[in-house]
C-alpha cells in the first residue's frame, strides 16, 4: 500500500463498525444484497477521500449515505455510454402462486429489484427513512413533483405485482413514514 | 399481511450480510483499483480504435470513386491532462487557470488530492475543496453518461443530454442539471476527457465560458461494422418526449439502410460552424455509437461519440423517423 492509501485514523474503525449497516442499506436501495454492497464500497472510497474534513467536522456515516443515494439515483437516472437497451423486457414468471413456499424476505427484495431504480430510491428514502417529499427532493436534487411521481408509480407497480409490499400498502394504505432510529 | 411497509423492508435485509471479511482492505483495493482502470481503459481503446480505423478504411475502399471526406475518429489512447504556462491542457480542451486559482499538489496534504492522471485545480483559501475545485481527468474506462432515462406511461425513454459546443468546436456534453447545482460534470467525447466542476452553478459556467478547443475528431460520422440493434427518440411536435416519440429497429435490412443514410451523410461540420447549443431540442440515436442529432430551428447537425459530426437535412431526419416507425404528430 503506498503513503497516499494509508488509512487515516478512524477510517478504518467507522468502516468496520458501519459496514454491515452500510451494506443492508445498500441492499434496500438497489434490491440486490451484491450491488448494495458495491455502492456502500463504492461511497467508503469517496468517503476515505474525504476523511479529513468529515472526521473532524462532519458526519461520515451520513455522508456516506448521502453518497449512496446520489449514486443509486443517478444510476436510475442515466444511460451509461456502456450499456445498450435491451431488444425485448426480461420475461416475467408465468401465473400462479409465485410466493409459496418462498421466504418473505427474498420476495421483499424481487419485488424492490423488480422497480426502476429512481422509484426504489424514492420508496425507500419515504417509508423506510421516514423523509418527506420536500427532504427527499433537496437530497436527491429534483423537484418534489418528480418525487411524488415516482413513489406513486413505485406503490402502482408494487400493487400490480402482488406480494407483501403490495399487501402492506393495500391493506393499511402507505403507512406513515416514521423515521429510523439511528 | 399488516406489517408496516419499513419492517417488512427491515427484516428483508436483516439477515443480509456483508461478503467482504475485510472491508477495510477491500474500500482501499477499490480506490487503488479505479487508478489502475485507467490503464487497462487505454489499452482497450485501442484495441477499439484499431478495429473502427479498419473499418473506416474498409468503408473508404468501398467508396473509393466518390470524393467522400473521412470519418471522424477519437484518439487510440485518453489523453494524460497537463499544465503548459498556466493552461490546463487535455486532448482537444484548453482551460486557464483562473485568477485566484492554483494547481491541487500531490501529496501537499490538501484536503481532496488529485488523482493520477489528472489535474486538479483549486481556488486559494476556499475552506472546502468539494464546493470550490475543478478536476480535468481522462475518461477513466469507456464508459460515461451520453443521455438520460426518462420514465414514461409504459416503459423508460431514453433522452439526449444537452450537447454543448464549447468555443473552438468540440462538442460536450453536460448532465440535465448541469450548471443549476453545486457539481457539473461535463464529457468530451471525442477528447476523451472529463471536466468535473465541483462549484455553484454560475461560476462552472463562467469558467467554461473560458475554455478554448481545437478538435480533431471532425469527420463524416463514425459507426460501427457492425449494429445488431438501434434505437432512436425524438421529440414530438410539443418538444415533449413520449413513448411514441421511441422506435427500436432490430431487423437487419432496416438497420442497414440507417447505417447507410448516416455514413452517406457527407457534409462535414467544421469546427467553427459547429453551432449545437444545449437549448436546441435534440433526438438520440443509438446504434453502438451513441449519435446526439441537434433539431434546432437554425442548426441540424448530427454528432457521433466516437467521431464525426454532419450537418443533416430535413429530408434525412425525415426519413430516419420513418425507418424508427415513429409518427411525429
Amino acid at each position: 500500500m503506498s503513503g497516499t492509501d494509508r488509512t487515516p485514523p478512524g477510517f478504518a474503525e467507522f468502516v468496520s463498525s458501519r459496514y454491515p449497516a452500510l451494506t443492508r442499506y445498500g441492499t434496500l436501495l438497489t434490491g440486490d444484497r451484491g450491488h448494495g454492497e458495491d455502492l456502500a464500497q463504492e461511497a467508503l472510497v469517496k468517503t476515505f477521500r474525504a476523511w479529513r474534513r468529515l472526521h473532524e467536522q462532519g458526519d461520515p456515516e451520513a455522508y456516506t449515505r448521502r453518497v449512496m443515494v446520489r449514486a443509486a439515483w443517478r444510476a436510475g437516472k442515466r444511460l451509461w455510454r456502456r450499456e445498450v437497451p435491451a431488444a425485448a423486457p426480461p420475461e416475467r414468471a408465468a401465473g400462479g402462486d409465485a410466493y409459496a413456499d418462498r421466504d418473505t424476505a427474498e420476495v421483499v427484495l424481487e419485488a424492490l429489484r423488480g422497480l426502476p431504480a429512481a422509484q426504489r430510491v424514492v420508496l425507500v428514502l419515504r417509508y423506510w427513512a421516514g423523509l418527506s417529499e420536500q427532504e427527499i427532493a433537496a437530497q436527491l436534487g429534483c423537484s418534489t413533483g418528480t418525487v411524488k411521481s415516482r413513489a406513486s408509480r413505485a406503490i402502482a407497480a408494487l400493487r400490480q405485482a402482488g406480494g407483501p409490499l403490495a399487501e402492506a400498502f393495500t391493506e393499511n394504505g402507505p403507512h406513515q413514514p416514521v423515521r429510523p432510529v439511528p | 399481511m399488516t406489517q408496516p411497509l419499513r419492517e417488512l423492508l427491515d427484516d428483508a435485509v436483516a439477515g443480509v450480510e456483508p461478503g467482504s471479511r475485510d472491508p477495510v482492505a477491500s474500500v482501499m483495493g477499490r480506490h487503488r483499483a479505479a487508478r489502475r482502470r485507467r490503464v487497462v481503459a487505454g489499452a482497450v481503446a485501442c484495441v477499439l480504435a484499431v478495429a473502427a480505423a479498419g473499418g473506416a478504411l474498409a468503408a473508404s475502399r468501398h467508396t473509393v470513386n466518390r470524393p467522400l471526406p473521412p470519418v471522424g475518429v477519437v484518439p487510440a489512447e485518453p489523453p494524460t491532462p497537463r499544465v503548459v504556462d498556466g493552461v490546463i491542457v487535455a486532448g482537444a480542451l484548453r482551460l486557464p487557470i483562473p485568477d485566484g486559482w492554483r494547481v491541487t499538489a500531490r501529496g501537499s496534504g490538501e484536503q481532496c488530492p488529485p488523482w493520477d492522471n489528472e489535474v486538479m485545480i483549486h481556488r486559494v483559501g476556499a475552506a472546502d475543496c468539494s464546493t470550490s475545485s475543478i478536476r480535468v481527468s481522462a475518461v477513466r474506462t469507456n464508459a460515461y453518461p451520453v443521455g438520460s432515462i426518462l420514465e414514461a406511461p409504459g416503459d423508460d425513454v431514453f433522452t439526449p443530454l444537452p450537447l454543448f459546443t464549447l468555443r473552438g468546436g468540440e462538442p460536450a456534453l453536460v448532465g440535465e442539471h448541469a450548471f443549476t447545482t453545486s457539481q457539473t460534470t461535463m464529457v468530451l467525447p471525442w477528447s476523451r476527457v472529463e471536466v468535473d466542476f465541483y462549484l455553484d452553478g454560475p461560476a462552472s459556467r463562467a469558467i467554461v465560458d473560458t475554455i478554448t478547443t481545437e478538435p480533431t475528431g471532425s469527420g463524416r460520422l463514425n459507426l460501427p461494422a457492425s449494429v445488431r440493434s438501434a434505437d432512436f427518440t425524438r421529440p414530438d411536435a410539443s418538444g415533449k418526449f413520449t413513448l411514441a416519440s421511441h422506435g427500436r429497429i432490430t431487423d437487419a435490412a432496416t438497420i442497414g439502410k440507417v447505417t447507410s443514410l448516416l455514413r452517406d451523410q457527407r457534409k462535414v461540420v467544421s469546427p467553427e460552424d459547429a453551432c449545437a447549443a444545449p437549448d436546441d431540442p435534440g433526438a438520440l440515436l443509438i446504434a453502438d455509437a451513441f449519435i446526439v442529432v441537434t433539431l434546432g430551428e437554425d442548426c441540424q447537425e448530427a454528432f457521433s461519440d466516437q467521431g464525426g459530426r454532419v450537418k443533416l437535412s430535413d429530408s434525412a431526419v425525415r426519413e430516419l423517423t420513418r425507418l424508427f416507425g415513429i409518427e411525429v404528430r
